[in-house]
């Protein structure tokens, strides 16, 4: 056995001399390495790996004002007044050992900022440091992607020898397509297309199949792109450019949006176009079951003939500052008859008509319009209120306190839902009528997709502000946000639950979610959220696996897989669908095994 | 509060729409009507299913051969 000794300086900490030393001599990372959280797996240390470290200083805005110009921004971020936070190399970290205004520099042994817990979690590796347990890569399969926006420059979006994985992009925005040729030159130019403002698509795109970078790789690192960024109206246009593009080659469709506007029943335009693209071999897309489980946006239940209830809903502020507006609509079995009234927060009344007609009302703040129509699909009543303030100095009293008086006329079935349109328009206020289950949004309801919902695989992470935690998250339990089934007829969806929060993945750069200091971590360009948004593109990666193993698999053997090998433990509870995880936590060894080959 | 005509499909302006024809009318069909009607953007997203950017005027003549759904805007869904 060989003996390594160096000198360990007074001011550095173990791990920043040890990561030093070993640069000089090009040797790869240590364990004590990959604990501080730089160079995980293995890889050899170079130049270009940012580590994240402490300073201790005399004055954290001096110094970082002194040096500025010299690095990237948020290099250099002072966290109070004698500590800074650093992201610098490890030699222009160890300049600062000798700077007479440094008292001390710890790296920051926290987390390692990778997809560590989620991975260990449905099975991709044993352990947070350990290698993938799996063969499959995603090799010869596409994945599609349907979202904000995608930063091309990121690292997860290239393969090994650079080349860009990404083999065609639909910008919606702008309506205009690019060849994988045009995104490389895009790259090259460091201006490439189908920005991601947002920040959701980045990350999205890296959990389902991120290269490795620094310590991430997503789970699929060697499947192709097709990437959408989506004007968020035209996906079923966006899902149906995507399977023409893959062709006969297997291709997985990533959503992690959705809606509450429909019958919640797999009725939906979009819904049925997913089961017909989805029919052919070799197909899938995966959905988020969606986040809505406490947002207080569905009412439900069963009535009797003569029963009468008033339900009170709030519209909400927009966060982007736009006027408040909200579509409520109501589902009922064409077999009974409800009186339906909307009375306004000034007390009018506005009865919603009957079949087949719709009045629209116009005040000086607001404008409404009713409705009530039949729906064929599945044999039911669809009512709709549409609210839109018109005034921007409503007052909160014009927001608060409208109701939806329901009264049971002729009852057969005599179960009624009613939905807003989606989360922040508006919400009911408490109500024996309000449910926590069936807020699965659409088209996560459909047949012709995998539901995705979300439970907790960690609660601390790195961010730019430091050490972030969430005690309120669970390990192992379901996240608390997670929509819950079933559907409005009674079908089980979600189908899996995988992990959705938290998990740590690509930061797209100038997006609004790098602006968000517990949350982004620019120097790694790494990011830490949650959301069914980040537990679908973990299944949408493993489906990529399975797809690599049985390319003619089709999305119900797929559906069918999943749920047989599903995990189950003691939040999930025994064998068999609930509400809340669908069929339990997704297994990856055990679906891959199961699918069989080829 | 004062009542005026209904709007048919929302926005003042142009919707985008998926339309299913009805039985015994084909996809080229919708898209030939459509774009008669002045209709945008209008595409065969799969056998029965016709993506199209139009206008009530347009909407209500191609209703007639088929069934109009009006796109709904969906969110991302993470919490941030």
């Amino acid at each position: 056995m060989r003996q390594t000794t160096f000198q360990v300086s007074e001011k550095a900490s173990i791990s920043l001399s040890s990561l030093v030393e070993r640069q000089t001599r090009n040797i790869r990372s240590s364990l004590t390495a990959r604990a501080a959280g730089f160079a995980a797996g293995g890889a050899p240390i170079t130049q270009e790996q940012n580590v994240a470290a402490l300073l201790e200083v005399a004055d954290a805005r001096q110094l970082v004002e002194e040096s500025a110009g010299a690095y990237g921004e948020n290099a250099l971020l002072p966290l109070a007044d004698n500590f800074v936070s650093a992201h610098l190399p490890p030699s222009e970290l160890a300049k600062f050992i000798d700077h007479p205004a440094v008292e001390r520099i710890q790296t920051k042994k926290l987390k390692l900022p990778t997809l560590d817990h989620a991975t260990v979690d449905v099975g991709l590796r044993a352990s947070t440091a350990g290698n993938r347990v799996v063969n499959e890569t995603g090799e010869n399969v596409l994945i599609g992607i349907v979202d904000s926006g995608f930063d091309l420059t990121h690292p997860m979006f290239a393969d090994a020898h650079g080349g860009l994985r990404v083999e065609r992009l639909l910008d919606q925005t702008t309506r205009r397509e690019f060849t994988d040729v045009q995104l490389q030159q895009g790259v090259a130019g460091g201006n490439p297309p189908g920005r991601d403002g947002q920040g959701h698509g980045t990350h999205v795109a890296s959990i389902a199949g991120g290269s490795a970078f620094g310590g991430f790789e997503g789970v699929a690192p060697r499947a192709r792109f097709l990437l959408v960024k989506t004007d968020f109206l035209n996906t079923d246009a966006a899902v149906s450019w995507i399977f023409n593009h893959a062709g006969n080659r297997p291709c997985v469709v990533n959503m992690s949006l959705g809606h509450h506007f429909g019958a919640h029943d797999g009725t939906d335009a979009e819904e049925r176009l997913h089961a017909l693209l989805t029919a052919a071999p070799g197909r899938a897309i995966v959905v988020a079951a969606g986040n809505e489980r406490t947002d207080s946006i569905h009412a439900g239940g069963r009535f009797h003939v003569g029963q009468t209830e008033e339900i009170v809903f709030d519209l909400l502020r927009p966060r982007d500052g736009g006027l408040p507006s909200a579509v409520v609509t109501l589902w009922y079995d064409q077999r009974d008859a409800f009186d339906l009234t909307l009375l306004t927060p000034s007390g009018q009344q506005i009865a919603l008509p009957a079949l087949g007609r719709a009045n629209h009302f116009q005040s000086a703040t607001v404008d409404i319009q009713v409705a009530r129509k039949r729906y064929p699909l599945s044999a039911s009543i669809q009512g709709q209120i549409e609210i839109s303030i018109s005034n921007p100095a409503a007052r909160p009293i014009d927001l608060r306190g409208w109701k939806i008086r329901i009264a049971a006329r002729t009852i057969v079935v005599g179960r009624l839902d009613a939905w807003v349109n989606n989360s922040g328009f508006a919400e009911f206020r408490s109500h024996p009528l309000i449910e926590m289950a069936r807020t699965v949004g659409l088209p996560a309801t459909g047949r012709g997709s995998i539901a995705v919902a979300s439970h907790v695989s960690k609660n601390e992470w790195q961010a730019d502000a430091g050490m972030e935690t969430d005690i309120r998250a669970v390990i192992g339990r379901s996240s608390v946000f997670s929509s819950l089934g079933p559907t409005r007829d009674g079908r089980q969806k979600p189908n899996i639950s995988a992990p959705g929060q938290y998990l740590t993945a690509a930061l797209a750069d100038s997006s609004e979610l790098a602006t968000l200091d517990d949350r982004a971590l620019t120097g790694s360009r790494l990011l830490t959220i949650e959301g069914t948004s980040m537990a679908t593109p973990v299944v949408t990666g493993i489906v990529a696996l399975m797809l690599q193993r049985k390319s003619t698999a089709t999305l119900t053997q797929i559906a069918d897989v999943l749920q047989r090998t599903a995990r189950h433990d003691a939040h999930t509870g025994p064998v068999g669908w609930n509400p809340t995880y669908g069929f339990g936590k997704i297994d990856i060894a055990a679906a891959l095994q199961a699918i069989g080959g080829s | 509060m004062r009542q005026v005509p209904p709007r048919a499909y929302g926005n003042d302006g142009p919707v985008w729409v998926t339309i299913e024809p009805h039985t015994g009318h084909s996809d080229d069909e919708v898209v030939e009507t459509l774009r008669s009607a002045g209709a945008e953007e209008v595409s065969i997203l799969a056998p029965g299913f016709v993506s199209a950017l139009a206008s009530d005027d347009a909407l209500s003549i191609v209703k007639r051969i088929a069934d109009v759904n009006v796109k709904a805007r969906k969110q991302t869904r993470s919490l941030r």
